[in-house]
């Protein structure tokens, strides 16, 4: 039998990803539209005995071509070869959505439309006669909730018998005007309100939370507390799971060490055995140990926020501070993204449709501290604390708290002054149209976010991590194993660097330790550990320690925070920067914009203090 | 009395009577999000900064600048007509 092939279109926020999770499960993979960055996700499923392979296109307002999306969803439709489109609308905004099957129906596919989430719409008092709505469209229409299944299986029988229906040929000009006219017409023909003070007291529900979210006293307290509340919620979680994690792993090299080392014994090359084990395996798992705990924690919390209709809300209330940068609302749900990972956070600016706006989105993310670079903040504020405050013993916990959110407004200052220089400069134009949809508020699906999240996105930026990771661990092994005049390179590399870093008050070690840790930001104070071992004879358990022995003082604390805030993005981010723009410029821009400021920053302070004290 | 739209109290309804274009497309991008003449708008929600404001147009709930909210003029309507 034939393989059948459907598209599944619809605005944002409908529910559409939902119901294509729900038929087909993890038989989907998510890839690139060729020569464009558009993400479409596929997925195949069998209903009786039926292949049915399904396109979830991006959700889209309507063909007109505003952004890359729409466009390449409209692309598709018209060029691909499909058996047809299942089109999801959300049934309480019927007279919205009906805009896009108008659409779609002008361009004479077969089409079978979705009133998804009936049971909200019941909530609000809404009743939609289908039958009569089929009559007015001219095709199948099957109302279904789809985060429970319901009706999803009679929505597949429709499918099957889809491309063998004959097209009903409707004319739609009798509800006179233009296409958004006409679907305001046959949605007030279909639609009946039940029950007028259900949708009153939901609708009041609603705005008593947009008042607490929004308003003009509790929209910047209750981000921060729930900012700050992730934060801690991430550091936390992760630290058990990587200490966990570390157990495992550290068995799991011995084993393989274990193993390659009989292996040896029996004439394997013992270069290679030490490049597998010391090279690629420690730094593989290194940066894995570090790298996931904190994203399996925090992008389920950020998907959570997502799903509620919360995020949304947090682009209204910045919206005028970007506003006044020159730059869109939405950037402020990609920075907080940034937090979780850089590279995620650039993969999101695709929420910005303006491709000016975007840019910026893009080439700023890096000013927000990834999970990468977030230990490395924690652990200087904590050292700053130390030394200024308290010499010697550890630090309240509520002061290192303040120093952190100090920390967060900074990049965040930083990322607005950034985008201003941009407007002005190299993004000069007309500040975009600003369109924003405030989604209602729904219960959140926890499994599924969880799963989702981890799946989409945590195991996609850790196989690119490790696809970088295993080369940067061949060049740290050949670094530390080719020697010159008995000195291996590392340490070459260190010694030369040293002027330079004592420029901007760090010094080689440091250096190298950045330039070093360009495959993934965790693996900075390892390397800078171990580089400080090779130098000098200082030998101390404690980390802090054994950095003020090697010349550490509050200003080279300042200058290593300000340059791991902003120096160049990892090698994951600069690819992905370079995908995402397709521009090599636009990439190089990217990593020297935030490589500039950190230096301008450590410049500044070292010098200055040095004329000062 | 036709007015522009960011002119309308917070809560209260208009009737929306044009919707310009300002050659950036955004005229067809305000179409399609149902602000079509002869809808019914309401602007329900204000940034805390007061600007985007967010309005209630076919059951959704629509944030824009005031510089796009500009383009929008609206009639206004005296709540006793609405039988809301």
């Amino acid at each position: 039998m034939k393989t059948l092939h459907f598209a599944l279109a619809g605005n944002p926020n409908v529910g559409k990803s939902t119901l294509f999770n729900y038929l087909t499960g993890l038989r989907q993979h998510t890839g690139n539209w060729p020569g464009k960055t558009v993400e479409v996700a596929q997925g195949l499923f069998t209903f009786r005995d039926q292949k049915i392979i399904l396109t979830d296109l991006p959700g889209t307002y309507s063909l007109c071509a505003h952004s890359p999306e729409e466009e390449a969803a409209k692309q598709f439709l018209q060029t691909g070869y499909i058996d047809g489109v299942i089109v999801v609308c959300d049934g309480s905004l019927l007279s919205r959505h009906l805009i896009l099957v108008l659409q779609l129906l002008a361009l004479k596919l077969p089409i079978l439309l979705c009133v998804n989430l009936i049971d909200e719409a019941e909530k609000r008092g809404i009743q939609i006669d289908y039958a009569k709505l089929s009559r007015c469209l001219g095709i199948p229409v099957l109302p279904c909730t789809a985060r429970g299944g319901k009706g999803v299986e009679t929505l597949c029988e429709a499918m099957l018998t889809l491309p063998s229906m004959e097209h009903a040929d409707v004319d739609y000009s009798a509800y006179g005007g233009d296409i958004p006219a006409q679907a305001q017409k046959i949605a007030e023909s279909v639609i009946s309100h039940t029950d007028n003070k259900k949708i009153k007291r939901y609708i009041a529900l609603e705005r008593r939370l947009d008042r607490l979210f929004t308003g003009p006293l509790t929209a910047y307290p209750t981000m921060a507390l729930l900012v700050l509340f992730v934060f801690w919620l991430t550091i936390s979680g992760a630290s058990y799971l990587s200490a966990g994690l570390e157990i495992v792993f550290s068995r799991f090299n011995g084993w393989v060490d274990g193993i390659l080392a009989g292996w040896v014994l029996r004439g394997f090359p013992v270069w290679l055995h030490t490049l597998l084990v010391d090279g690629i395996l420690l730094t593989v798992t290194q940066v894995v140990a570090v790298m996931l705990p904190p994203m399996a924690v925090f992008f389920p919390l950020f998907t959570l926020l997502e799903d509620m209709g919360y995020l949304p809300r947090v682009a209204f209330s910045l919206d005028r501070l970007f506003r006044g940068c020159g730059a869109c609302g939405k950037q402020a749900l990609t920075m907080l993204m940034g937090l979780g990972c850089n590279a995620a956070g650039v993969t999101g600016c695709r929420i910005i449709d303006a491709p000016r706006e975007r840019k910026m989105a893009i080439l700023t993310n890096v000013l927000m501290p990834c999970n990468g670079r977030l230990p490395m903040v924690l652990f200087l504020t904590g050292m700053l604390t130390g030394i200024i405050f308290s010499p010697g013993k550890k630090s309240a916990v509520g002061l290192r708290a303040v120093l952190i959110f100090l920390v967060l407004l900074m990049c965040t200052g930083m990322t607005l002054f950034l985008c201003r220089f941009l407007h002005k400069t190299m993004l000069r134009g007309e500040v975009s149209a600003f369109t924003l949809e405030l989604p209602s508020y729904r219960l959140p699906q926890v499994g599924q976010v969880v799963l989702r999240s981890v799946l989409d996105r945590t195991l996609l930026i850790l196989g690119r991590a490790v696809a970088v990771a295993a080369p940067a661990g061949v060049v740290l092994w050949l670094l530390h194993q080719i020697s010159w005049q008995d000195k291996s390179l590392f340490v070459w590399l260190m010694m030369l660097l040293d002027p330079v870093g004592q420029f901007f008050g760090m010094d080689g070690v440091i250096l190298a330790g950045f330039l070093l840790s360009l495959p993934a930001s965790e693996l900075f104070l390892p390397l800078v550990l171990s580089g400080y071992s090779m130098l000098s004879p200082v030998v101390s358990a404690d980390t802090e320690a054994l950095l003020i022995a090697n010349g550490w003082n509050g200003v080279t604390v300042l200058c290593v925070l300000c340059f791991t805030l902003f120096h160049w993005p990892c090698a994951t981010t600069i690819w992905t920067i370079y995908k995402e723009t397709g521009s090599l410029k636009w990439t190089l821009v990217g990593v020297l914009m935030p490589t500039l400021t950190g230096l301008c920053f450590c410049a500044l302070l070292h010098w200055g203090s040095v004329l000062l004290f | 009395m036709e007015q522009k739209i960011w002119k309308l109290q917070i809560g209260s309804w208009g009737k929306i009577k044009n919707v310009e274009d300002n050659g950036r497309g955004i005229g067809t991008r305000l179409h399609e999000l149902g602000f079509v003449e002869g809808d019914m708008v309401m602007p329900a929600l204000r940034s805390p900064f007061g600007d985007p404001i967010a309005y209630q147009i076919r059951g959704a709930l629509i944030a824009l600048r005031r510089e796009d909210a500009d383009l929008i003029t609206v009639e206004t309507i005296e709540p006793e007509d609405m039988g809301i």
